[in-house]
């Protein structure tokens, strides 16, 4: 069977999805794994040799093609054409988007394909998904809703692939060992940083680096710090060895292929970073990673994926900010707030000292920073728990929301006996393995609050969504009640659809036909959001169940 | 992108695929062709970061 997983971002999303790939190919016997990356990346090869082939999508050349007033504009069109023709000649089963990106969706309508899993429009232009992870992804993540499963996870469940190796299976070759040998060469007890990445955003700063790197030399002066950075980074890491240089600390600069990164990875104990590539890359080493989301970085999308590593964000209120457009503030405010001391403090403890001692550090800089741990949930998801912070309903509702739709986008709810008790059981242990210092009596608490909450939200929804039947029957709805329930509607919805959704009641005029695609979605969101609400009641019943008898 | 001159080239190519496409549509209906000239506006979308608005594209990454 001869597959195609289109994966158009950037380097970091290619490297971690990485496993998601690895899943693809494992999947079935005699896959031949052909994956479409953006031609400048097409150095991950070595990287992924178990992909049978990486087929380079020109952007740039097209791009170029299209900017300059002396080339014709059907020269990338005849680029693109000739791209098309030969996916099309490769004949695959299945394609899976792992791009998300109306480009990509459109590429992905253009190939002929059995099954197609992620974004395609069709010929009238419509969007297909394959998969409800992927409608999923598209309104829930999409429209900014605060429940939001980690991307890779969604390309899991999105390409059905089972959900239990997260491997990063990246190879070293030759050339990359050589390379870490000529930089480190036997050195023991190695850390790195990694400290620009792809957007100023999420640069934290090199005298904030340094001052981290100061506390912990001091605290750990076996340790040698080697400065990772790209041949195009060689003057950004120059300036950073200078400035660690006046605080007196002593850092190398490690400057190499990606090749030569994961060599160096390799040995090295500890990484700290930002959002960047080389995070995802070290997810293939079993070195420990501290990684500064701040800027337009979303941890909860892109963090770390690996357990036991730790995500340190700000308590700045306009974190996560937008991509690509710059800081609107008048300093770096998420930047700003977290303190290198503390950072300092974590290096030293994530290499020497226990989890408590970690969970004191968070409580004690709580009011600027989060510290985020890892973890593989036992429901399925990659969590973050932010140490600081003990067990309430927030946190509970964030595991039972990411089980309900893995219920939901199963269609367990159609069934006559769904799999509520195994997932409840599933549901009770992530709470048990990610909070193990909580009373029983306090958690049990906590889910009986949960259970009314749940209970009274499923009336609203069920009132709301039989006010949204009158849509199709020509009545005018009392957009008042929506209005009233907006913050209900947010948290299920999403931001963006309630937005839409009040504003489209307001403005409603009887005319059902002009309107059927959208009251057609408006409908459909709401009859997913009820159902989500009885499988959310269901499985904290069941839940509630299971810890009486155990008691 | 920092050259002016090169986002103005980007726009005007913009606009005349969407030209295209348009005259595509009303003479042959939704081709592939069409198809085509929608990715290769994409794609310009995508180097011309902030007219890249909608939701199905980067930002939810």
């Amino acid at each position: 069977m001869k597959v195609l997983a289109v994966s158009l971002l950037r380097l970091g999303d290619i490297l971690m999805l990485s496993p998601v790939l690895k899943g693809i190919k494992s999947q079935h016997k005699n896959v031949e794994l052909h994956v479409l990356i953006n031609s400048q990346f097409s150095f991950v090869k070595t990287l992924m040799p178990w992909v049978d082939k990486f087929i380079l999508f020109d952007r740039k050349q097209m791009q170029k093609g299209m900017g300059e007033v002396d080339r014709q504009l059907f020269e990338p069109l005849d680029r693109l054409s000739t791209t098309i023709d030969y996916l099309n000649n490769e004949k695959y089963t299945k394609v899976f988007n792992l791009t998300h990106t109306r480009l990509s969706g459109i590429l992905c309508g253009l190939i002929n394909a059995e099954e197609k899993l992620g974004l395609a429009f069709n010929d009238n232009h419509t969007a297909s998904f394959g998969s409800r992870w992927y409608s999923y992804l598209n309104e829930q993540v999409g429209g900014g809703s605060d429940f939001t499963a980690h991307m890779t996870d969604v390309h899991y469940y999105g390409a059905e692939i089972p959900y239990n190796s997260h491997e990063f299976d990246f190879v070293l070759d030759k050339k990359g060992e050589d390379e870490a040998v000529a930089l480190i060469g036997d050195l023991k007890n190695i850390i790195c940083v990694q400290a620009f990445t792809s957007d100023n955003k999420k640069n934290w700063g090199l005298d904030r680096i340094a001052k981290s790197l100061k506390l912990f030399q001091y605290m750990n002066p076996k340790y040698s710090i080697f400065a990772l950075g790209a041949p195009n980074e060689s003057h950004k890491v120059s300036e950073l060895i200078k400035v660690c240089d006046k605080e007196g600390v002593s850092v190398k600069p490690a400057i190499c292929s990606l090749q030569g990164a994961l060599g160096i990875l390799r040995v090295s104990e500890l990484l700290l970073t930002g959002d960047t590539s080389i995070k995802h890359l070290a997810c293939g080493t079993d070195c420990k990673i501290i990684e500064i989301a701040i800027g337009s970085s979303d941890y909860r999308k892109t963090g770390v994926y690996r357990k036991n590593n730790f995500i340190v964000t700000s308590t700045a209120g306009c974190a996560p900010c937008m991509h690509s457009q710059s800081c609107i503030k008048n300093s770096h405010i998420c930047g700003d707030r977290i303190e290198p001391e503390a950072i300092g403090l974590l290096m030293h403890q994530v290499l020497n000292g226990s989890n408590k001692e970690i969970r004191i550090l968070a409580q004690e800089y709580a009011d600027s920073l989060r510290i985020h741990k890892t973890y593989f949930n036992h429901s399925g998801f990659w969590y973050a728990r932010d140490l600081a912070k003990g067990f309430d309903t927030k946190e509970l509702e964030k595991v039972l929301n990411l089980s309900s739709w893995k219920l939901l986008n199963r269609g367990e709810h159609l069934k006559l006996i769904g799999e509520y008790g195994s997932e409840s059981i599933k549901l009770n242990a992530t709470i048990q393995q990610v909070y193990p210092e909580l009373k029983s009596l306090v958690k049990q608490r906590f889910i009986t609050d949960l259970e009314s909450r749940i209970t009274q939200e499923g009336e609203s929804l069920l009132n709301l969504k039989l006010e949204l039947q009158k849509l199709a029957k020509k009545k005018i709805v009392n957009s008042e009640e929506i209005k009233r329930n907006y913050k209900l509607l947010e948290s299920e919805l999403s931001p963006k659809l309630a937005s839409e959704l009040v504003v489209f009641t307001e403005k409603f005029n009887g005319q059902t036909q002009e309107h059927f695609g959208q009251i057609r979605k408006y409908s459909e969101a709401m009859q997913s959001a009820y159902d989500r609400n009885q499988i959310q009641l269901k499985l904290v019943r069941t839940m509630m169940s299971q810890r009486m008898e155990n008691l | 992108m920092s050259d002016k001159k090169e986002t103005n080239n980007l726009k005007e190519s913009l606009f005349r695929l969407e030209k295209a496409a348009q005259k595509i549509v009303s003479t042959r209906g939704y081709t592939k062709e069409v198809e085509n000239i929608k990715m290769l506006n994409e794609l310009i979308r995508e180097q011309l970061i902030n007219e890249n608005i909608s939701y199905s594209t980067r930002k939810i990454r």
